[in-house]
């Protein structure tokens, strides 16, 4: 039984890998990651000293930003185009159970952030090597949490993209991205806040949205900062724990969407 | 005791209508069985309920009442559906897809594996006459071959029972006939059909039985050849030397002349008398009197509108 479900996510991850990697809006952006990645050489020879650092800063910062965009692009389109050009009928009408489809369709897109990444990934290693920057283990650390955030940020495009539109998933994405990386903003923010409302509220929002931060290793590789196993592991968790809940709740809310 | 393939237990569904998302149902309290190795065809007017019926069948809906179940299995239990095949109005395919590719996935969903996956695909591609388009993008396939690739994946795992809805739709007449064909003879094997079609003829020439909707309600179901069709008029083929005669008789008075002095033309059911008279008192040399039916869409719309219940 465990072996056909394997099989059937299979079947499907490799069939959205199969469309992304045909879709030429794909190519464009990893393209245009690669490019500005390349100009961040000539960006280094305006700036007054510190041109390894404007080249790792450029390239930390494409490859968040990158992530998001593709995951923004993917997940608005994954359950949407499924639900609205019907092609969920065909998947669903036969021993696929919706908890096995929303799962293959999240490998499938992992798959294609995976790809995507390797790519951006690769033309910065090897950006550092001709700029002769010295690689530490602490830069594949960063390299390996951005890469969770991720896939943090397409389980929350699977949550969203299971129940709303296009538009507010884009939204509610975007959102969660950006007040994920002001976390510990927001907690500071709530124990300096003089009214009570506001106090609660902010400590409400750092309760219920993802602390992404606790994922960004990346200064501490800029500036060969150690970083502490400790440090690692609370990265780590916060990241299986919020992938865990986002693939969770996408699967309840999917389970009792209706396809008409 | 023949076994039941579909069986639908006083099913309702309903969807959300209108700015209040107010309940509106569409499929009211459906009882109907669809026995196994037997084809019934779904007719009514648009918006009878035959696709949501379908739907149902196939587990994709979930009914708010009643239970839709596939040999004695709930559809909206994955296990139930393994022996299903679906094969829904339009196609909906994956753009970027090869034909080839898209017949993988799905037989794979099916659970049909290594090289029997293989040989299932080249199989349907070649029953379908598609195995030149194996390779192409699905976007670049025509709408009769994206028909026929629709059909292709409902038959790829070798289901025992078919979910068609309009299984004709977008077939030119060849295509039309080579699929009756495809279908009669998965019926031959043991399979159960259940179809739905606005063209009666082929509802006719496939079905078992048949099932009558109307707004959500079953009003009738049974076999087209129980229906009391009327005779409303009857073809004639006679001989005369006298066709001034015929000309009273003819509908609308209009005659062919046929070889060898022949006249062919239709009269009213009631003129049938005066026809056999003049056939009698050798006025005419009658060689063929043809009753011609109601149509089967007067008899079977007969029904709808609200006016008739009836079930056999």
């Amino acid at each position: 039984m465990k072996s056909v479900l394997g099989f059937q996510m299979w079947a499907l991850a490799i069939n959205v890998w199969r469309e992304a990697v045909r879709d030429r809006l794909l190519h464009i952006l990893t393209g245009s990651g690669v490019v500005l990645m390349l100009f961040s050489l000539i960006l280094g020879q305006m700036a007054v000293g510190g041109q390894d650092r404007v080249v790792q800063n450029m390239g930390f910062w494409i490859l968040g930003i990158w992530g998001l965009l593709a995951v923004v692009y993917l997940g608005s389109n994954i359950i949407r185009q499924e639900i609205q050009q019907h092609t969920v009928y065909l998947v669903l009408s036969r021993p696929v159970n919706r908890p096995t489809f929303l799962l293959g369709k999240f490998i499938g897109v992992l798959l294609v952030l995976l790809s995507i990444f390797c790519l951006l990934a690769a033309a910065w290693l090897a950006i550092m090597q001709l700029k002769a920057i010295p690689l530490t283990t602490l830069h594949f650390w960063a390299l390996a949490f951005i890469f969770g955030e991720w896939i943090l940020l397409a389980a929350f495009s699977l949550f969203f993209a299971s129940f709303t539109s296009p538009l507010l998933h884009n939204f509610f994405l975007v959102g969660v991205t950006f007040l994920g990386h002001w976390s510990n903003d927001l907690r500071i923010f709530a124990v300096n806040a003089q009214a009570l409302w506001l106090k609660k509220l902010l400590n409400i929002l750092y309760y219920i949205l993802p602390n992404i931060e606790a994922l960004n290793f990346r200064e501490a590789a800029l500036y060969n900062e150690a970083i502490s196993s400790g440090l690692l592991m609370e990265g780590a968790v916060v990241l299986i724990g919020w992938i865990a809940t986002a693939l969770a709740g996408a699967n309840l809310l999917f389970a009792r969407r209706r396809l008409l | 005791m023949t076994e039941t393939a579909l069986q639908w237990n006083r099913v309702t569904f309903a969807v959300p209508h209108g700015f209040w998302m107010r309940s509106k149902i569409i499929i009211y309290d459906m009882d109907l069985s669809v026995p196994a190795g037997t084809v019934m065809g779904l007719v009514g007017p648009n918006g009878a309920g035959k696709t949501t019926t379908i739907k149902l069948g196939a587990g994709l809906l979930r009914p708010q009442t009643g239970q839709v179940l596939i040999k004695e299995r709930l559809s909206t239990e994955a296990g139930a559906r393994a022996c299903l095949g679906l094969l829904t109005e339009t196609q909906y395919i994956y753009p970027h897809l090869r034909l080839k590719e898209w017949l993988i996935m799905l037989a794979g969903l099916s659970g049909v594996k290594g090289g029997k996956r293989t040989r299932r695909v080249n199989e349907v591609l070649e029953l379908l006459d598609l195995t030149g388009q194996a390779n192409q993008m699905m976007h670049t396939l025509s709408k009769g071959q994206i028909q026929r690739a629709g059909l292709a994946q409902a038959l790829i795992h070798e289901p025992a029972i078919l979910l068609l809805d309009e299984p004709m739709s977008g077939l030119d007449p060849y295509w039309r006939y080579r699929v009756q064909k495809i279908l009669l003879d998965f019926k031959s094997e043991g399979g159960t059909i259940l179809f739905s079609s606005h063209i009666l003829v082929d509802v006719e020439r496939l079905s078992d039985q048949v099932a009558l909707l109307e707004e959500g309600r079953l009003l009738w179901t049974g076999r087209l050849a129980d229906l009391q069709r009327r005779i409303t008029g009857y073809e004639v083929i006679c001989q005369t030397r006298q066709p001034e005669v015929l000309a009273n008789l003819a509908y609308n008075g209009k005659m062919e002349s046929q070889p060898k002095g022949g006249w062919l033309f239709s009269i009213l059911a009631t003129q049938k008398k005066e026809l056999l008279q003049l056939a009698s008192a050798d006025t005419i040399t009658l060689e063929s009197l043809r009753p011609v039916q109601e149509e089967i869409e007067e008899v079977l719309f007969g029904f709808t509108s609200g006016s008739t219940r009836m079930t056999s």
